[in-house]
């Protein structure tokens, strides 16, 4: 081998670990979620987690039997059927819109994400997120899992409709029930 | 003629002087760019003041502090498990980045200077009905209570208390996806006086609040 077959050589092999690194995966897709689309009233499958939205109602204030609870924004409600898979746990998800995300809100006392959903055992039950009026527009992503954001786990995508939709001034929402399989 | 003059050397003295002015020189020549010599106030004297119900605009966090209490309880009138008193920070938060603001980060906006290291994080509570904050979304104003077990008679009401206002900056988290707030700094500082806080709540008091 001469010394220009081994300067081409040397830099085929440059070129070739910059394409590598070039088209290799950002750590957001390697650690990110796995989308799973769905559609309002679809159920979908992931790895440990069965979810059906039933839909969606927005309203200013909720309330249960011993709570109540008014919004800064406005109260996005979904209900849901979930069950998992393999493992015990919660059940729980995040809003996304325009690239702002909402997290499942904590302060309703019978929010779904606050009971544990066992495998093969569904349940019926809310999640709600507090979001800003700015917020209520088509393309809405709903996004079911285990976590609020799952890191290399399936998440269950929805995409939501809420520009136009109907603001109730109040909203009674019940405590996570089981269901018949 | 003798000494320095009668031998043609150049008297100490000159030497001196000449160092002297070429420190100088280069003193100058090195502030010129910067924007000159001037007497300024230290950056830490220059915290800026928030006043009640003033709005502080941080990086990630918009904050307006609405006053301070001490009392026997918690707003909702349950008392610490462990006893003391309890001192309650309300502040309106709204997280101005597009992500959640979880309740670490905003247990670390506001800061009572020498007490948090020694009793941790604060309980913090939507205003409105008392439950437990957890993830605060953006664009959301929402007017929360921050409360600190302290000791007994480490604060009382009527005293004057400072707090401080925490900003941090962003970066691309490494192990996991999103952004983390590092760098925590001192942004604004505000003074009040406290207050008195609400009266425990009789069966509470008997038995003992969480406290967390």
């Amino acid at each position: 081998m001469n010394r220009v077959t081994a300067a081409l050589a040397g830099l085929g092999l440059v070129v070739a670990a910059g394409l590598v690194a070039g088209t290799a995966p950002a750590p957001s897709v390697l650690q990110g979620p796995i989308p799973v689309g769905a559609a309002v009233g679809q159920q979908a499958q992931g790895r440990d987690i069965v979810v059906t939205v039933q839909g969606v109602a927005l309203a200013r204030t909720l309330r249960s039997d011993d709570w109540t609870g008014a919004a800064s924004g406005v109260w996005v409600v979904v209900r849901l059927r979930a069950e998992t898979r393999l493992t015990s746990g919660a059940v729980t998800g995040s809003l996304t819109v325009g690239g702002r995300t909402w997290n499942v809100s904590d302060r309703p006392p019978v929010s779904l994400d606050q009971t544990s959903v066992d495998p093969g055992l569904p349940v019926e039950g809310v999640l709600a997120f507090e979001v800003p009026r700015s917020a209520l527009v088509d393309g809405a992503i709903l996004q079911l899992g285990r976590s609020p954001r799952p890191q290399a786990d399936s998440a269950i995508r929805v995409r939501l409709d809420l520009a136009g939709a109907p603001v109730r001034p109040s909203l009674r929402v019940d405590a996570p029930q089981g269901v018949g399989s | 003629m003798s000494g320095a003059a009668g031998t043609g050397r150049t008297p100490r003295a000159v030497w001196i002087v000449l160092a002297v002015l070429g420190a100088l020189v280069v003193a100058g020549l090195v502030a010129w760019p910067l924007g000159g010599w001037d007497t300024v106030t230290p950056s830490s004297a220059r915290i800026p003041a928030l006043h009640t119900g003033q709005l502080h605009r941080g990086a990630q966090l918009a904050t307006r502090i609405e006053g301070a209490e001490v009392g026997p309880a918690y707003p909702d009138g349950r008392t610490p498990l462990h006893g003391g008193r309890v001192l309650t920070v309300t502040a309106l938060v709204e997280d101005l980045d597009d992500a959640p603001a979880t309740a670490t980060d905003l247990a670390a906006t506001i800061v009572v200077p020498g007490l948090t290291a020694a009793l941790g994080d604060p309980d913090i509570r939507v205003a409105s009905d008392g439950t437990s904050m957890g993830d605060l979304g953006p664009s959301v104003p929402t007017r929360l209570t921050l409360s600190w077990r302290v000791r007994t008679g480490a604060y009382r009401a009527g005293s004057e208390l400072e707090l401080r206002v925490i900003d941090r900056r962003p970066v691309e988290s490494v192990l996991s996806v999103g952004t983390r707030w590092v760098d925590p700094r001192v942004a604004a500082l505000w003074h009040g006086t406290l207050a008195a806080g609400p009266p425990a709540t009789p069966d509470d008091a008997a038995f003992g609040g969480s406290g967390s």
